[in-house]
């Protein structure tokens, strides 16, 4: 064997050996990462596992949430879609995303048609510049709703009228992104009021008619010389029978005051007026009935330099009449009663008030004292024939005028009214009839 | 003797008026503003009563009317009616002047007397 071959041989041999062990080594490391990739495959598979698990969880969740937001949205539709008042969606420029069926039934317009027109732009702009400015005022710049009645027109001409809420729905930096109206069709409601008050009205002209014509022949008889010499009860009953039919007379003009401040119409005829004399006049004119009760009445006049006033007399006659008689109808004989004629502090206001010694009114009485019909159970107990309408009208007259009416009473001490009237009003004088 | 019309549809009050007048008075009346309106313009009363509320025609048109007449123009005329001076009315009727405007049921049956009697010597006598 030569050198050569000898270490071909060795070579070879080696080259062999090498092979066979990178095979083994390859072999060995192949083996190895096949573990491997069983382990993470394993572990992957049960991260999937996990993760399908918890996306199905959450996808049914999710789905459950859906489905609970889908029927509340669907009932809030079904809300708006079936309200019998008209909602109306509009975006900030007031063009209409949505109006519900009771749009089309209040204002005859189809929905298709409300919808893209401007809101109100169909069946409104029928009331003053100024009720629109203020309810854009409103809703645009103060962001708040809009509450008010509003006289619209119906596609066929019809008018009618509407209580309207108008809010606008903000952002969430806080500007309006869209406005929700809604409307309520009152038109029959206040049809049905109109015609009570109007009945009311029409009943009391038709109550005096009679009345009128007792009252006059009631006034005949006692004046007639034949009765001069008629026995006292005799002369006593005549008397009942006249101030029974005066009272009927004076609930059927206080009917008629309360109808009339009812519709909005409080007449008067503003002349100037010396209020001095007036209440002096009053003042005389209840001392009989005063006397008859045994009550002391008695005039203050604190100030005597009070210019005339814009007022209506017969206005404000009954509004002390009606004082005065309620202070000496609740105020038990031998009580007083004090009429005090003055100014108010500062001096721009003329102030009369009455003041008696009576029953008083409990607290709770003296916050519905000048509510329509309302009758303190003390009011009640004492004297049962009181209508309820005395102060609402007082009230209401007062405060035509621009005066106020003030109340201070303390239950078994007494009560004490206070009117204001305003010195200085610039009411045009109407010509006025005796 | 001073001449009073009586314009009033309810025959109350014009017999009671009627009774209480007729002693200082010549009377006439109707019941209709439409008789009351031309009984006016032919007989020239010193002093009309005038009911507003009454058939064929109110008060009110017997005023306007009675205003545009001569005659009319002038008379003395008081309102007696329960109709309350409500707003309408009330400018209605005081743009026609009206020498008193009375609600019957208000006021004294003796005062209505006395006013008549006011109104009517302040004209003088005939």
């Amino acid at each position: 064997m030569t050198v050569n071959s000898l270490i071909w041989t060795l070579a070879i041999g080696g080259a062999i050996v090498s092979i066979a062990l990178l095979l083994i080594l390859y072999v060995r490391a192949a083996k190895r990462s096949d573990a491997r990739l069983a382990v993470s495959e394993s572990h992957y598979r049960q991260l999937f596992e996990t993760a399908q698990e918890a996306a199905k969880k959450a996808v049914m969740h999710s789905l459950d949430d859906l489905e609970a937001q889908i029927n509340e949205l669907r009932m809030f539709k079904m809300a708006v879609i079936g309200s019998s008042d008209q909602i109306v969606i509009s975006d900030v420029e007031g063009v209409v995303l949505y109006a519900n069926e009771a749009s089309e039934k209040i204002t005859g317009y189809k929905v298709s048609e409300i919808i893209g027109s401007k809101a109100g732009s169909l069946w409104g702009g029928h009331m003053e510049s100024a009720y629109y400015q203020e309810m854009w005022a409103t809703i645009k710049d103060h962001k708040q709703t809009f509450i008010a009645q509003i006289d619209n027109v119906r596609k066929n001409g019809q008018a009618y009228t509407s209580e309207i809420h108008i809010s606008p729905m903000l952002d969430d930096s806080g500007n309006p992104e869209y406005f929700v109206s809604i409307e309520r069709d009152i038109t029959r409601e206040k049809e049905i009021d109109k015609a009570k008050t109007e009945f009311v009205s029409l009943a009391s002209h038709q109550l005096r008619t009679p009345l009128g014509i007792s009252k006059w022949y009631l006034e005949a008889i006692r004046e007639d010389s034949y009765f001069k010499n008629a026995p006292k009860p005799l002369l006593a009953y005549l008397d009942e029978i006249y101030s029974s039919n005066e009272r009927v007379l004076s609930l059927a003009r206080d009917l008629l005051s309360v109808s009339q401040i009812d519709q909005g119409i409080i007449r008067k005829v503003t002349e100037p007026t010396n209020i001095t004399n007036l209440v002096k006049d009053i003042f005389n004119g209840m001392t009989i009935v005063a006397a008859q009760k045994k009550i002391n009445l008695e005039l203050v006049v604190t100030e005597t330099n009070i210019p005339d006033v814009s007022i209506d007399p017969k206005q404000f006659h009954e509004v002390l009449e009606n004082l005065i008689t309620n202070a000496l109808e609740y105020t038990l004989p031998h009580g007083g009663v004090v009429v005090t004629l003055g100014k108010a502090p500062g001096g721009k206001v003329a102030q009369v008030s009455v003041e008696d010694n009576g029953i008083g009114i409990a607290p709770a009485a003296q916050k519905q004292l000048f509510t329509k019909f309302f009758r303190s159970e003390k009011a009640v107990s004492t004297n049962p024939n009181g209508s309820g309408l005395g102060l609402y009208v007082v009230k209401s007259y007062v405060e035509d005028w621009g005066g106020q009416v003030l109340v201070k009473s303390q239950e078994g001490k007494g009560s004490t009214f206070t009117v204001t009237i305003p010195i200085n009003l610039k009411v045009p004088i109407k010509k006025g009839v005796s | 003797m001073k001449k009073i019309l009586i314009i009033e549809d309810e025959q109350a009050y014009v017999r009671l008026l009627r009774n209480k007048l007729a002693p200082n008075y010549e009377l006439l009346d109707a019941s209709d503003g439409k008789t009351g309106l031309e009984m006016a313009i032919n007989e020239k009363p010193d002093l009309i009563l005038l009911d507003i509320r009454m058939p064929i025609m109110d008060g009110m048109e017997v005023l306007k009317a009675l205003r545009q007449d001569d005659y009319g123009q002038f008379a003395k005329v008081i309102v007696l009616t329960n109709l309350e001076a409500e707003g309408k009315i009330l400018t209605q009727v005081t743009q026609d002047l009206p020498t008193y405007y009375f609600i019957k049921s208000d006021i004294k049956l003796d005062d209505l007397l006395a006013t008549i009697q006011e109104v009517l010597h302040e004209s003088g006598d005939d």
